[in-house]
């Protein structure tokens, strides 16, 4: 068996290697710039598409509530009454929640749906507003039957439904929401491909660092780190580009879609009702796109093109 | 320390770039590689750099058997390596100093490590004014020197340059190959120096191995003998289509050489000259009759 040289095997280090993605970063600023374009584009799309789609689903939703039915109570019941007709409600076989609403929360209810136009209503009271229960069906089908068996109860002032229209609006929803996953998945991959490209092009101009670090002995592994401590940095910097540039656009198109969403009885769902969801979606987007997206793309250049000799 | 035994690679199942090599490079030697474009320095280089396989025999170097080396383990085999390359291969924006480093950090060595190795290695090539110097500040010559620091930074037992005064003038030439050779007595390291440098070779005493179509066709310390046969090869491929002539016509493509290495035709009368006088030289000299023998 022949003698072994001792291998210098050594430790990882890593902030050796942290400490190179950062100086990569300020060194090449030029594809740094170009990466960072393309991933805020593509988290602009993702997030503008997801925020599309979460004000068409509360239109919908505030359109008509699916499989809701309002009975409104009449004035003169008493609480004792009220209770009454709750438990009955909850007797009726097809109905699966019953949740009251007074009158002051359905006021409460109109004046935030109304939005900024909420000003129409000031000085007013919710006296004029009956005392009312939240009914939900389970089975669409029975629909009309669990109507006309609650519309028959006492103390029932009258009973706001719409099957039909809920039907078609939970087909609508249901479509929408297919469709919103199938956009959001399309750009996510279309993100994705274009980040690897970028990223295969950074590969092919760092082509003389890769090679000199194989030449001397680097693992794999130690290549790898600092590109995607390069890609972690430029996705948290896209996010929060992104993430700015979305809120400002967010912001102007808030102003203008106002006045057609007051028509609908609706309001523009606030930016701060999504903002954690978008911040946390962009930063596992962007970190994850960033070190994946280098790690595989690194993984394949190197098992490609990852030669030390290059002449004759 | 090096070890081709009945080595051959081919490309694309009918290109031999190597045939049956067998050679083996003590511990201590200093080697020159020389050879024409295609004679298979390329492919002996990446073999040793362990970045092609042969497709039969096999190679050892510094104990590791190539052949059988698991992928994983590549790296540390290249650690017991320096490699000196013709376009010295610096990071253009590392300092000369983290290019040095680079080839100890890579092995995780500690920094206080680091800068005492890193500042021996520049010491022994002359470069410790420069640390801080970014490879575009500093000439061919200092390049390539800082080059050879970062090959030996890691203490290697081999140090393979390819072609290391391709870049260089004339007389920092010299001075690298020079450095290798103070290196080689000096540290013990083994050096193998692929050149074309005909020149250079000529001017040290050391080992030559000449590759010519895949094949070792010289090997020994014999350059008076060796160089020659490799110069009419490459003045062969440089005069090619007109001038280039086959060996086995003696006289004629004595003359066509001596003829093609002057600038003044009027020099040519002179190599024939040398001949017998009143010779044709266009006569081949097997077609001369036997002495005493009649024609018939």
């Amino acid at each position: 068996m022949s003698k072994k040289t001792k291998l210098r095997k050594g430790k990882f280090n890593l902030r050796y290697l942290t400490r190179e993605g950062f100086r990569n970063v300020r060194t090449h600023k030029l594809m740094t710039v170009a990466s960072i374009t393309v991933m805020v584009s593509c988290l602009i799309l993702i997030g503008g598409a997801y925020l599309v789609w979460v004000n068409i689903q509360s239109v919908i939703d505030r359109v008509g509530e699916q499989n809701v039915i309002m009975v409104f109570v009449q004035d003169e019941a008493t609480k004792e009454q009220e209770k009454q007709l709750q438990d009955q409600l909850n007797s009726i076989p097809n109905v699966s929640s019953v949740e009251y609403v007074s009158r002051e929360e359905s006021f409460s209810r109109i004046l935030y749906n109304m939005g900024p136009s909420a000003g129409v209503m000031s000085g007013m009271e919710a006296d004029f507003l009956p005392n009312a229960f939240k009914v939900r069906i389970s089975d669409m089908d029975a629909f009309p039957s669990t109507v006309q068996t609650i519309q028959t109860l006492k103390n029932v002032l009258t009973v706001r439904q719409n099957g039909e229209l809920a039907s078609k609006l939970s087909n609508i929803q249901h479509s929408i929401s297919l469709m919103g996953i199938a956009v959001a998945v399309i750009l996510f991959a279309v993100s994705l491909f274009i980040i690897a490209n970028t990223v295969r092009i950074t590969m092919f101009s760092r082509s003389l660092e890769i090679s000199i670090m194989k030449a001397v002995g680097a693992t794999n592994r130690f290549i790898r780190w600092p590109f995607m401590t390069e890609g972690v940095i430029i996705g948290i910097i896209s996010a929060i580009i992104a993430y700015a540039i979305i809120f400002l656009m967010y912001f102007g198109a808030q102003k203008v879609f106002a006045e057609t969403f007051a028509i609908l009885g609706n309001q523009v769902i606030p930016f701060e009702d999504n903002m954690w969801i978008l911040a946390i979606a962009y930063l596992a987007v962007g970190i994850l796109t960033g070190a994946f997206g280098s790690g595989i793309s690194l993984a394949r250049y190197l098992k490609e093109h990852g030669k030390v000799v290059d002449n004759e | 320390m090096v070890e081709f035994s009945n080595v051959s690679k081919t490309y694309n199942k009918d290109f031999e770039a190597l045939k049956n090599i067998n050679l083996q490079i003590d511990k201590g030697e200093f080697v020159f590689v020389v050879g024409a474009s295609g004679a298979g320095k390329s492919t002996f280089l990446k073999l040793c750099m362990r970045e092609e396989v042969p497709t039969t025999g096999t190679v050892t170097i510094n104990g590791f058997d190539l052949n059988n080396i698991k992928k994983r383990k590549i790296p540390y085999f290249r650690r017991t390596l320096g490699i000196v390359f013709q376009d010295f291969r610096l990071i253009p924006d590392m300092r000369v100093y983290d290019n040095v480093a680079f080839a100890l950090r890579v092995t995780g060595t500690k920094e206080k490590e680091v800068r005492r190795r890193v500042t021996h290695a520049l010491s022994m090539v002359g470069l410790l004014g420069k640390t801080q110097s970014l490879p575009k500040e500093l000439s061919g010559g200092e390049q390539q020197r800082a080059a050879i620091a970062r090959a030996l930074v890691n203490g290697p037992e081999l140090i393979i340059a390819d072609e290391p005064t391709g870049n260089v003038d004339p007389q920092m030439s010299l001075e690298i190959v020079e450095l290798l050779n103070a290196i080689n007595r000096s540290e013990g390291t083994t050096i193998i120096m692929v050149t074309h440098a005909h020149d250079l070779v000529k001017r040290f005493d050391h080992r030559i191995i000449a590759l010519k179509d895949g094949e070792i066709i010289a090997d020994g310390y014999d350059k008076e003998q060796i160089l020659p046969t490799l110069e009419e090869d490459i003045l062969a491929e440089e005069h090619a289509g007109y001038y280039a002539a086959p060996r086995e016509m003696g006289a004629v493509e004595q003359f066509i050489f001596s003829y093609g290495k002057s600038d003044d035709a009027a020099d040519a009368p002179d190599a024939v000259s040398d001949a017998e006088p009143d010779a044709d030289p266009f006569d081949d000299p097997a077609d001369e009759p036997a002495e005493g023998g009649d024609e018939q």
